[in-house]
């Protein structure tokens, strides 16, 4: 999975929990944790917002990695 | 002009294959040959079809209006057990702060499920009926325990779509839509979030190119079995019908959706 996160990490620092996250960034819980486990990548809009609820950068939050 | 080039490798393509024309015609001429030998044995054996469908209608007309209500009955039970089942996960989840992913995984497994084995249910009771009713040595009195079944059928079909879409709002309490609202489909799937669509997408498509391999495997069926149940045009009509609509309304949905914003 190329698409690495740090949605669990920082979720962990605001303690926040999956469902919270969801209901702030607008998606399902379920999303979310599609999310963490690198199952879905999200879109542009998402990333964004997920990116400005931690307060910090798209690029910060989730990192691409060539597949060998 | 300056050549713009990157450092990220090109997206891995997969192989050409090779001789898939040659394949395709193997395929047409083997299928060709299947057709000619069943068409020839049809043929042999078509003098000897009367007696053959009408002792499978007997028994059928013996058979069926026992197998409906057993049906029906097993059915409702796997589905109200797994619904059950996803019930108790379900309030197991909501004890633990809403946090543990495997309890929500797995009630959402259940319900998935326990939907399905409704929709088992609806399908098989309604065609169980509808296939006793076209057996006319069926239709007397006898039958209308037949009816209390298919009355039966769509209020525990229907309470269960209900109960257990109430269920599933528990663990995603922002989706919309009442199961008994005629506008449910649209409201459920219009507060689906870009991951569920993704899903929906996904489901809808698989289904679609399976739809084409069935319809095609029902219209040959059709054309084999016609001569032995003497069944007329009706079914062929049917089934024609259900092959544009398939067809004609996914081509017309792509068109349309190709001049609308595709992800709002």
């Amino acid at each position: 999975m190329p698409l690495h996160n740090r949605l669990r990490e920082l979720r962990a620092r605001d303690s926040l929990n999956q469902g919270e996250l969801g209901t702030l960034a607008g998606v399902s819980r379920q999303t979310i944790s599609l999310i963490e486990r690198g199952d879905y990548s999200p879109s542009v809009t998402l990333a964004l917002k997920l990116a400005a609820i931690f307060h910090t950068s798209v690029e910060d939050l989730f990192s691409y990695t060539e597949e060998e | 002009m300056k050549k713009i080039t990157t450092n990220t490798t090109p997206a891995n393509t997969p192989p050409k294959k090779k001789y898939t024309m040659l394949k395709f015609i193997a395929i047409m001429v083997i299928s060709m040959l299947v057709g000619a030998v069943v068409g020839g044995t049809m043929a042999a054996f078509l003098d000897n079809t009367d007696t053959a469908s009408a002792a499978l209608l007997s028994w059928l007309a013996a058979v069926l209006p026992t197998v409906h209500w057993v049906v029906f009955a097993l059915l409702t039970v796997v589905s109200f057990g797994l619904y059950f089942a996803a019930r108790t996960v379900v309030f197991a989840f909501e004890r633990s702060g809403s946090e543990n992913e495997k309890l929500s995984e797995r009630a959402d497994t259940l319900i998935t499920f326990s939907m399905l084995a409704n929709s088992l249910n609806m399908i098989f009771v309604y065609c169980i009926f509808g296939m006793l009713c076209a057996l006319p040595m069926v239709l007397n009195l006898e039958n209308s325990i037949n009816v209390l079944v298919l009355f039966a059928t769509i209020i525990v079909t229907t309470a269960h779509n209900v109960y257990s879409i109430k269920l599933y709002k528990r663990l995603a309490p922002e989706k919309r839509g009442d199961p008994l609202d005629f506008k449910f489909g649209k409201e459920w799937i219009d507060s689906c979030d870009e991951a569920e669509k993704m899903l929906i997408y996904k489901a809808s498509y698989s289904t679609y190119k399976l739809m084409q391999v069935v319809l095609l495997a029902v219209w040959v069926l059709t054309a084999i079995l016609g001569p032995f149940f003497d069944i007329g045009i009706y079914p062929m009509v049917i089934i024609t019908i259900i092959w544009l609509a398939h067809t004609v309304g996914y081509q017309l949905s792509a068109i349309k959706l190709g001049k609308e914003k595709l992800n709002r």
